[in-house]
């Protein structure tokens, strides 16, 4: 993957707020890019890591993340997608190596984190997926975002017209109100979805291709379009979901087999 | 004297009695009242014997009903458990030794639940026809802590002694740490705590036993809560140790029913899962589940309603037992009036999220209006219910089985942006009425529920009303009028098949009556009511015959 090193505005308001210990800002990183980061873990894990030991990983990564804010240096150029991925894959380095050294015999050594992942590192390589499950989770915080400032019914009508995929005729028996009035919840929704959009975008991202991929994607375009492109990104984030939701099932479901 | 001479004596009889003037009306009158009462007496005393031989007759039939259960549960585990071995001794010689063990492990529990069985039929219950079943009780429920070989000791130690209670097993510690101990009062202890029949749970703080101060101090606090509803029956505090008591329900959480319920529905519908959509649970499971998220909704109104939050509402919270969900757990129990701050403590996917962003901004409980904390919780048992899996991203959770819209609107406003959500628990259970008691959720729409129709229908102009008319007298059915919520059915499950467990849920079946019960004491009364009245009758007559002859 190509790294575009142009850098501009890369202390955001949301690394300053990270870096200040605003709890806020900590508990929208963990909410928006926790179950990203537990994904890849047990992708990593190769089904070796129990869901205790992923949700406890996932926690150190954050904590890992609170730890290393203030040595981060933007201007290397690393992208945000890939300073959470490096980190990740430390402290799931760190916990194999525990592990490792259990069975030796030693104990546990000390979490180091040297400055290499702030850089290109060459273990951390995002792959297409995981861009992929970044972006979605974007997007999610976006749409999570633009929930809270929507009025619930108005909101309900858009998840149902353009993340579900239903018919606003079908929308408008359900809702007991008419196809146009449907039309103009959607409206009212799609709006401030484009201003969430931006700013979820704007905060969590550090370089430039990272800000364009909204448009990449086709999401900044005409409203038609704009719906078709989010339904199909939101649709493929919750396909990735689904099968974490089935690995997580599997897991607990090897888990109990395991205590029995 | 012949009925001749009767005949003839009595004109004479009546002039002599005449003659006793004002004493003859007041000996009349006390005779008329003491022979009905004697009648009536008598009356209640052969109701009361007649209710007894009924009851007598179906505690014989149910103890044979019992014991022929049981002698087809021993004989049929302990077939399976022979076919079992030469299963297992075939993949051992296919050098498969992990299903082998399985295997024989599988054998080996069939095997004791045969025993088990045989126990019963053989002990058990020829104990409980002859009416020993407080006996019988605490044997059923040790014996299976006796067979499976995982006796506590520490239940002899010093640490499980209640004084009044006797221990008779221990649960799976909770979060707090504390000790869940299953127990049975003494007749003395039962009169105290006013329960009268069931076991008890008491619910056991130790220093000695690693409970840490915070946990004790918490607890304590939720007790105080807990006590002003009434869900104490008992509490004691010594230096090193404090414990209260709460009635056990005996039952399956609502975690474990519901997976259960999934599980069954998804092998029933195997063929189905070509299509896109993942078929979900049935109608009558649908309504089944949807009452149950109904009772513990119902819970929290009377909790809040009792200025108190419960703050863990989890469907590992709440007991299935005699067809009702029961939350349990009072260890978070807060006052919705508290002054302390708001804590994170609760459990993952149930939690509402704007409860941690209110702990973390040091938020105080008095400050938000904290019972909506639980409607979240509630919205997500109910999304666990439908789907049977956890919420996994709040309100924007896909529902990926098929279910009625109107349950799907219910969760997700339950667990929408804290404003949007559900004013009060009251709001939400009229929704939920509304949606179950029709007996077809999927007949009712999102704009047909409660908390929707005054707002759509105020924000509806006259065309959208009309085009609204239209729509639905074509696409969709009138949903039926819910009736009275006093006089609902809910679906039981009956078991059709003891060795799979598949059951049927049984609908649009009045709950059963409680049985008349006969009362010992009511019929003692009965009886010295009805010795009375005929020593009284006797007594007036023969003062009127001694008075009339002189």
């Amino acid at each position: 993957m190509s790294a575009p090193l142009i850098m501009h505005q890369v202390d955001t308001s949301f690394l300053r707020r990270l870096r200040a210990h605003d709890q806020s800002a900590w508990f929208e990183l963990w909410e928006a890019f926790g179950p990203v980061i537990r994904a890849m873990l047990a992708r990593w894990g190769g089904g070796r890591l129990g869901e205790e030991t992923l949700r406890d990983l996932t926690q150190d990564t954050l904590a890992a993340l609170d730890h290393s804010i203030d040595r981060f240096d933007p201007t290397r150029g690393v992208r945000f997608s890939t300073w959470l991925l490096a980190i990740a894959k430390h402290v799931l380095g760190d916990e194999f190596d525990r592990r490792f050294a259990q069975k030796r015999g030693s104990g546990r050594r000390g979490v180091s984190l040297d400055d290499t992942w702030m850089g290109q590192s060459r273990e951390a390589t995002p792959d297409v997926e995981y861009e992929r499950r970044i972006l979605g989770a974007k997007i999610h915080a976006a749409v999570r975002a633009t929930q809270k400032c929507c009025e619930f019914v108005h909101f309900e009508a858009y998840r149902m017209r353009v993340l579900e995929s239903k018919p606003g005729r079908d929308i408008g028996v359900l809702l007991g109100v008419s196809e146009p009035t449907v039309t103009r919840h959607c409206q009212r929704v799609r709006t401030v979805l484009r201003d969430s959009l931006r700013t979820a975008v704007e905060e969590w991202s550090f370089t430039d291709d990272e800000r364009s991929e909204p448009r990449d994607a086709g999401l900044v375009a005409d409203d038609a379009a704009f719906d078709d492109a989010l339904g199909e990104i939101w649709r493929a984030q919750e396909e990735l979901l689904l099968r974490d939701l089935a690995m997580r099932d599997a897991m607990v479901r090897d888990d109990r087999s395991t205590d029995h | 004297m012949t009925e001749l001479d009767l005949a003839a004596a009595a004109p004479d009889i009546l002039t002599r009695f005449s003659a006793l003037g004002p004493l003859a009306w007041v000996l009349s009158a006390v005779g008329v009242i003491a022979a009905s009462a004697a009648l009536i007496a008598f009356g209640m005393v052969l109701t009361r014997l007649g209710v007894a031989v009924a009851l007598l007759f179906a505690h014989i039939g149910k103890a044979v009903r019992g014991f022929g259960g049981d002698l087809v549960r021993f004989i049929g585990g302990f077939i399976v458990s022979l076919l079992l071995l030469p299963v297992a001794l075939a993949r051992l010689v296919m050098l498969k030794p992990v299903p082998a063990r399985a295997c024989l492990h599988s054998s080996w529990r069939e095997l004791r639940d045969a025993g088990r069985a045989l126990i019963s039929a053989l002990l058990l219950r020829p104990l409980q026809l002859l009416g020993f079943s407080s006996i019988v009780g605490h044997v059923a429920a040790r014996l299976p802590v006796a067979l499976d070989g995982k006796e506590h000791t520490s239940l002899r130690s010093d640490s499980a002694v209640f004084e009044g209670y006797t221990v008779l097993r221990e649960l799976a510690r909770g979060g707090s740490g504390a000790r869940l101990l299953v127990a049975q009062p003494d007749d003395r202890t039962r009169r105290r705590i006013s329960l009268a029949h069931g076991l008890v749970v008491i619910k056991s703080f130790d220093f000695d036993e690693g409970t840490r101060l915070a946990e004790m101090l918490r607890e304590s606090r939720s007790l105080d809560s807990a006590r002003t509803l009434g869900l104490v029956l008992d509490h004691e505090a010594s230096q090193r140790r404090f414990h209260y008591v709460m009635r056990y329900y005996e039952g399956v959480d609502l975690g474990k029913f519901v997976r259960t319920l999934h599980e069954t529905a998804a092998s029933a519908n195997v063929d189905a899962h070509a299509f896109d959509r993942t078929p979900g649970l049935d109608r009558e499971r649908l309504v089944l589940v949807t009452s149950l998220v109904r009772d513990i909704v119902a819970t929290l109104r009377d909790w809040h309603g009792a200025g108190l939050m419960h703050k863990d509402i989890k469907p590992e919270n709440a007991i299935v037992h005699e067809g009702r969900a029961t939350v349990v757990d009072l260890g978070l129990v807060t006052p919705l009036a508290s002054q302390m701050t708001l804590t994170t403590h609760g459990t993952e996917y149930f939690r509402d999220p704007e409860l941690v962003r209110q702990a973390m901004r040091g938020t105080r409980v008095s400050e938000v209006d904290a019972a909506r904390f639980d409607l979240y919780g509630a919205g997500a048992v109910l999304y666990f219910v439908l789907e049977g899996t956890f919420p996994a991203h709040g309100v924007l959770s896909r529902f990926r089985k098929e279910s009625p819209a109107c349950l799907q609107w219910i969760a997700r406003r339950a667990m929408a942006e804290f404003d949007a959500r559900y004013a009060n628990a009251d709001e939400m259970l009229r929704d939920l009425d509304h949606a179950i008691f029709g007996g077809d959720p999927a007949a009712v729409r999102p704009a047909d529920l409660p908390s929707m129709r005054s707002g759509v229908e105020e924000a509806k102009s006259d065309e959208e009303r009309f085009l609204d008319a239209t729509l639905r007298s074509d696409s969709v059915r009138t949903p039926v009028p819910p009736p009275d919520a006093t006089t609902s059915t809910r679906p039981t499950l009956r078991l059709i098949n003891w060795w799979t467990g598949a059951y049927r849920v049984e609908t649009v079946r009045p709950l059963p009556q409680e049985p008349p019960a006969v009362r010992p004491r009511a019929l003692a009364a009965a009886i010295g009511v009805l010795i009375m009245a005929l020593l009284a009758l006797g007594a007036v007559v023969g003062i009127a015959a001694t008075l009339t002859n002189q």
